[in-house]
């Protein structure tokens, strides 16, 4: 009886407490993340009574909450696939609205620019239409400026956004961290307050719009949450703490890390690809990176093909055209230190100078001056608040504080550096760099045409002589050279055209010399011998570097003045010029120059016998500065052997009679040279035949044997002296200067060492022929004559070079004719030369001698320069220059080629230039500029597109996962209105549970 | 199976929002009449309208280069037509000067008629276009091509170079004459007629010769001269042909170039524009959608449970 009034109060306690919870549902109808709490009422422990259970009613056994963790997940997953899409619609939409507008866009621009271009085409004199021109050009530069800032702008926007979010994820960490701690504190999920879940929940699916979160759940209910790929990685809550997410962005590629733990751990997370952060990334890495890269890209390509057509073409004043564009470095300011009072700004003042190095400026409080390094080469500039270094100029305003450094980072961004830099209108290079005009009386009446094509491959033939290290200015290598090995001839390499004072200088066996040929690549042999008809075939061939169609010609052999080929200066034979020398002090500073007075030793006589002619050298054989020198005939008559004396009295005589006594003397020389450290005091010595030591005496000291040489000069002619190192010196006493020296005795055959007490090997050491200058100014030039050969100037001791004096206006080619080896060494000045500049300084004629062969003269120095064999589908082609006829020519037409620098309304490269509009080999892929661009816009466009498509069908999914979701956890008015009537009624049953109780006790008590 | 409340009345309040963004964009297009307002509208034909109106824009541009060329050749046209009325109407005065009844003083008057249109022809030589560039110098343009030289002999210090112009797509046109091509020297036979000896002669030094000739009443010279005057009437005849096939292809060209930009305004039009009745149509459509979602929502919001329960 007692268990019904128990029973009753367990039920309208259980109703109450229900009616508490769907109070509290309708009460949280629209709070956010709610989910739904249902009373779980159970019975309670029946009693056994007997053989039978009585019930003992029910009571509240937990505050359920609706919840499906399935569900669940499924929600979060489909919001973080759902909120990537919308950084990346929007984002991009930004940029298609910013690349594909017609009136902002690049395309817009680059069409405006050819248009300018062709206009110009059509009257190329026209002032205004090439201010028009430069305008547009300034256009399009300006136009690649603003759309690479605008990228940049959302470079930077999303970088931001980047932050934020992560901001964001580190925060809704903490505080889910602080929810596990609480979670943790109960211990079992089915005791934890049903808020203290939804709170976790709503954390859960908040961090899931920002990325996608793996989810591990403890028994607690406290969750580890990781962004990673695993469930492992990336775990950005562990239990009670929270890790803090960082970014770093790479300034150069816009790349993105994400770090867990920066300072710490140091952990990068990949593999977030969902949640608006994914949304974000993906943008920056599949729209942003990109279109900068592809910006950049064309605006390099612009910068470089319309300056390269540019530069081929010719302004209106004559000149060849100068770049167009050009790119400066991008700087960005990074402080060290944080004085945001400094105000700095640049700005490029030499176009030409500009480095894309970073510079440091750095301020010095002690001379209160600010110094800019660059930072790669070192170089350094200080001011005191305006800088100029690498054609920058760099103002600084404000105050410093104490040691300020400020780095200026010099990144190449060419869509953000591009400038047009030509202001003149007469300096758009309209027309073309080269004009031919047909003589109106040519038989043929062929029309002509030019083009300026030089071909690469020209060049690469040859090795270019003495071009080793281009830091120095003044060039000398030698390398040998062994003609003997290719039927005595071979092509040693060449000149290249721009060289300045060229001396080529070959040393050989003076008996069996080397010569040097130097040609033209036309065929034009300019130094040398005579060649036979085999040689002349064997040489001029294109395997040997001579252009196509090459025909020999001697015409310009060893020409001088008017004479020679374009006026080049050419020697051939031995030179001495007056040297500079360094004066020094006492410090070994420089502090002036000397000039010395030129001088020409000769070799050691070789041993020659006179012919019977009774001729060693012929006349005219050999020249002495511009002058034939007479036949030298020994007075000893055939058979015998003149000597350097004798020689040197024939050049004297001979010096004499062409009156340059007053400039050049020339004198006989002989020295032989002992090295103090091996001197041989025991062993004995001949000079001339003569014994110097007497028999059974010795030498105490080097300066004894010299008194004993002294003491016999008598007799032999040869005196000796110590020189400053204590060497003995030899040489000819006064009057017998030049005389040969013979020192004996000879080798000891058994030990193999000289046998003489100077120990310089036995024999008879010839004398020299000196020829000097007496005055500061004159050269001496020995040159082989009209009549003479290398032999002849090998007979007075000297080897044959080649001089070619100022600059080598093209390239020549070197050849090696001999039957042995030699050393060939090379001096020259290095100096370029523009074949396209230099060419256009010339006049050329163009004549047809038979209708089938040509040439090509030199107007100004009536030189021909090429001879060749006409052929229809090569076309005439000189040095790059490409001139082709309608028909066929006939003899006499003549044609005149110069650098059109008068033809101000031709319209050709104008016309080139327009042309790149339409050239498909500017872009990887045989595309357009234009083509690629609007390629790329139409990628990002479908990018959008695809982005659309999947967020309205990811819509569609997440709408349904909130669906199903709500569904469980959601409240229904309608549904809490049956349960408020249900649990009410339920309670008022309950309560006339008691009641009837209470009757039933009354019931009992009534019993007396 | 239930639906939160909460969740009722969010999806009635998206779908209608849903309607109404429809709605304002039917009115930006309505009111710009384009379906594309801006590129990210329909971003994957972005790419393609831009290269449409580059096209267009290239065909105004082809446009303009016709109408300049046109305007150059007409220049030269008429040069040309003027020059063989002058040396139409020195045959005459020739023709006339070799009757043997003139005497002196007439032929005199009639050498002096010859002397004058031989400075006129100079003049028209030299003659410029509308830019103020000399039409017969080659690329020269701006300085006079036939000049008096010290000893008083006409030089042509122009040069040969051709220009062309572009006026299409892979259409370009011929622009200019050299003087040589057009008022260049004659060939003049000289010498025994068995034998005979070619040389050139400067067209205006022939009309000096001729005039020369009636002065002085040497007939043969006179003859040599009207031969002269056939040979410049038939190469400036043969100029005007040019010029005048020049001016026809122009034309032509101009013809197609406008049915291109036709083609190309028709395209980008499909593209872009607007079909008026479609969009009021659709406008329409969407009203009533977002009528019926209003109206069905204020009526089935109201239904609850609690109405009833008291």
């Amino acid at each position: 009886m007692s268990d019904l009034l128990a029973l009753g109060r367990g039920g309208v306690q259980a109703y109450q407490r229900a009616l508490n919870t769907t109070s509290n549902n309708i009460a949280n109808l629209a709070t956010e993340g709610y989910s739904r709490q249902e009373t779980v009422i159970v019975d309670n422990v029946p009693k056994q009574d007997g053989r039978h259970f009585l019930g003992t009613g029910s009571i509240v056994d937990a505050i359920g909450r609706n919840f499906d963790a399935f569900i669940e997940h499924s929600l979060r997953s489909s919001i973080s696939d759902l909120e990537t899409q919308t950084p990346l619609i929007d984002y991009a939409e930004r940029v298609v609205d910013i690349l594909g507008s017609q009136r902002t866009g690049l395309t817009g621009a680059l069409d405006s620019f050819f248009s300018a271009a062709r206009a110009v085409s059509s009257d190329a004199a026209s002032a205004e239409l090439r201010a028009s021109f430069l305008s547009e050009a300034d256009g399009l530069a300006q136009r690649l400026r603003t759309l690479g800032g605008q990228l940049a702008v959302l470079n930077t926007e999303t970088s931001e956004a980047l932050q934020t979010q992560i901001d964001g994820i580190n925060t809704l960490s903490e505080q889910l961290a602080t929810v596990n701690a609480e979670l943790n504190r109960r211990g079992l999920l089915s005791r934890q307050a049903p808020r203290l879940l939804d709170q976790r929940d709503s954390l859960l699916r908040e961090l899931s719009t920002v990325a996608k979160i793996r989810v591990t759940e403890a028994p607690s209910g406290a969750v580890d949450v990781s962004i990673g790929t695993t469930n492992n990685r990336g775990k950005i809550v562990e239990g009670k703490v929270a890790r803090q997410l960082d970014a770093e962005i790479d300034p150069q590629t816009l790349g993105v890390k994400l770090i867990l733990d920066k300072r710490s751990a140091y952990e990068v997370v990949s593999g977030v690809g969902s949640g608006t952060l994914g949304g974000v990334l993906a943008f920056r890495d599949q729209v942003l990176d990109p279109s900068v890269r592809r910006l950049d890209f064309l605006a390099q390509t612009i910068e470089t093909q319309f300056n390269g057509v540019h530069r081929l073409g010719m302004d209106a004043m004559g000149k060849l055209g100068e770049d167009l564009f050009t790119i400066d470095p991008v700087f960005t300011l990074r402080t060290e230190t944080s004085s945001a009072d400094l105000g700095i700004r640049w700005e490029v003042t030499n176009p030409g100078d500009t480095k894309f190095h970073s510079l440091r400026l750095q301020f010095d409080p002690d001379t209160v001056q600010w110094t800019a390094t660059d930072l790669e080469t070192g170089l350094s500039a200080t001011g005191v608040r305006d800088l100029k270094i690498n054609g920058i100029q760099i103002r600084i305003d404000g105050t410093p504080a104490q040691q300020e450094t400020v780095t200026l980072e010099a990144s190449n961004r060419p869509a953000m550096g591009i400038r047009k830099i030509i202001e003149d209108p007469r300096m758009v290079a309209a027309a073309a760099p080269f004009r031919v005009i047909e003589d109106p009386m040519n038989p043929s009446g062929a029309d002509a045409t030019i083009a300026w094509q030089p071909d690469q491959s020209d060049n690469t033939l040859l090795p270019s002589l003495g071009m080793v290290n281009l830091s120095n200015r003044w060039q000398t290598n030698t390398q040998r050279v062994d003609p003997s090995i290719n039927r005595s001839l071979a092509v040693v390499g060449k000149i290249a055209a721009g060289q300045r004072d060229v001396q080529l200088g070959m040393t050989s066996d003076i008996s069996d010399p080397v010569e040097l040929e130097v040609f033209t690549r036309d065929g034009r042999h300019l130094a040398g011998s005579i060649l036979n008809e085999a040689e002349r075939a064997a040489i001029v061939s294109t395997a040997n570097g001579f252009v196509k169609g090459a025909t020999y010609s001697q015409l310009y052999r060893n020409a001088h003045g008017e004479d020679s080929y374009l006026d080049l200066s050419i020697l051939r034979g031995a030179r001495a010029l007056p040297t500079n020398v360094d004066k020094l002090d006492s410090n070994g500073l420089v502090v002036g120059i000397t000039v010395e007075p030129a001088k020409l030793v000769t070799e050691r006589i070789p041993v020659q016998t006179v012919p019977d002619s009774g001729t060693l050298i012929a006349a005219a054989a050999v020249g002495l500065n511009g002058n034939w020198l007479n036949a030298f005939s020994p007075a000893g008559g055939p058979g015998s052997t003149p000597r350097a004396t004798e020689i040197a009295a024939w050049l004297s005589a001979e010096v004499s009679r062409l009156g340059l006594n007053d400039k050049i003397q020339v004198g006989a020389v002989n020295e032989v040279r002992a090295d103090p450290s091996a001197l041989r005091l025991d062993l004995p010595l001949s000079v001339n035949g003569v014994d110097v030591v007497p028999a059974g005496t010795r030498p105490s000291s080097p300066q004894a044997l010299v008194d004993m040489i002294n003491q016999v000069t008598v007799h032999t002619n040869v005196r000796a002296y110590l020189g400053e190192q204590g060497e003995i010196v030899l040489m000819g006493d006064s009057g017998f200067e030049g005389v040969d020296i013979e020192i004996g005795p000879g080798n000891n055959w058994l030990t193999g060492k000289a046998g003489n007490a100077l120990d310089v090997t036995a024999g008879n050491y010839a004398g020299r022929v000196e020829l000097k200058a007496l005055d500061n100014l004159t050269d001496i030039r020995l040159e082989i004559g009209p009549a003479g050969d290398p032999a002849a100037l090998a007979r007075l001791g000297l080897s044959t070079h080649v001089y070619i004096d100022g600059q080598v206006p093209e390239d020549l080619v070197v050849v090696a004719k001999g039957s042995a080896a030699g050393a060939l060494s090379v001096a020259q000045k290095v100096d370029e030369l523009v074949p396209l500049r230099s060419l256009r300084e010339r006049q050329l004629s163009l004549t047809f001698t038979t209708d089938t062969e040509y040439q090509i003269l030199d107007v100004a120095t009536n030189t021909l320069l090429a001879e060749r064999d006409y052929n229809a589908l090569d076309g005439i082609r000189y040095r790059g220059i490409q001139i082709n006829l309608s028909r066929r020519p006939e003899k006499g037409d003549t044609f005149r080629i110069d650098g059109n620098q008068d033809g101000v309304g031709d319209n050709s490269n104008i016309l080139r230039l327009a042309g790149l509009e339409s050239s498909r080999d500017l872009v990887q892929g045989g595309f357009t500029i234009a083509e690629s661009w609007n390629g790329h816009i139409n990628e990002i466009g479908n990018l959008n597109s695809q982005a659309r498509i999947a967020q309205e069908a990811l819509k569609i999914v997440h709408d349904q996962a909130v669906e199903a979701r709500d569904r469980v956890s959601g409240v229904s008015l309608d549904e809490e209105a049956a349960d408020l009537i249900r649990f009410q009624q339920a309670y008022q049953a309950s309560a006339r549970i008691i009641q009837t109780a209470n009757t039933l006790f009354e019931a009992v008590l009534q019993v007396r | 199976m239930k639906i939160s409340t909460q969740q009722f009345f969010d999806r009635a309040v998206s779908q209608m929002s849903d309607r109404q963004i429809s709605l304002s964009t039917i009115q930006a297009q309505l009111a710009e009449g384009k379906k594309i307002v801006k590129p990210s509208d329909e971003p994957d034909r972005a790419g393609a309208i831009l290269r449409i109106k580059s096209m267009v824009d290239r065909q105004d541009r082809h446009q303009e280069a016709l109408v300049a060329a046109k305007n150059r050749l007409q220049s030269e046209e008429a040069v040309l037509k003027n020059s063989t009325n002058l040396i139409t109407r020195i045959k005459e005065l020739a023709l006339t000067a070799s009757n043997d009844s003139y005497d002196a003083s007439n032929r005199e008057v009639l050498a002096i008629e010859i002397d004058g249109m031989a400075e006129q022809l100079l003049s028209l030589a030299n003659g410029r276009d509308t830019q103020n560039n000399y039409l017969f110098a080659g690329a020269k343009v701006r300085e006079q091509p036939f000049q008096k030289n010290a000893d008083g002999r006409i030089i042509y210090v122009g040069d040969e170079t051709r220009f062309r112009i572009a006026v299409g797509d892979h259409r370009d046109l011929n622009l200019n004459r050299s003087g040589t091509d057009v008022f260049g020297p004659l060939a003049r036979q000289t010498g025994d007629p068995e034998a005979p000896v070619m040389s050139a002669v400067s067209l205006f030094e022939s009309l000096q010769d001729l005039s020369a000739a009636i002065r002085a009443g040497k007939h043969d010279e006179m003859n040599r001269g009207i031969g002269e005057l056939d040979q410049m009437m038939h190469r400036l005849t043969f100029n005007i042909s040019e010029v005048g096939t020049d001016l026809h292809v122009a034309s032509m060209q101009t013809e197609v170039v406008e049915e291109t930009q036709l083609q190309l305004k028709s395209v980008l039009s499909n593209i872009e524009d607007l079909d008026y009745a479609e969009a009021v149509t659709r406008m329409q459509k969407q009203m009533m959608s977002l009528e019926a979602a209003q109206r069905s929502f204020a009526q089935i919001s109201r239904l609850t449970l609690f109405d009833y329960v008291n």
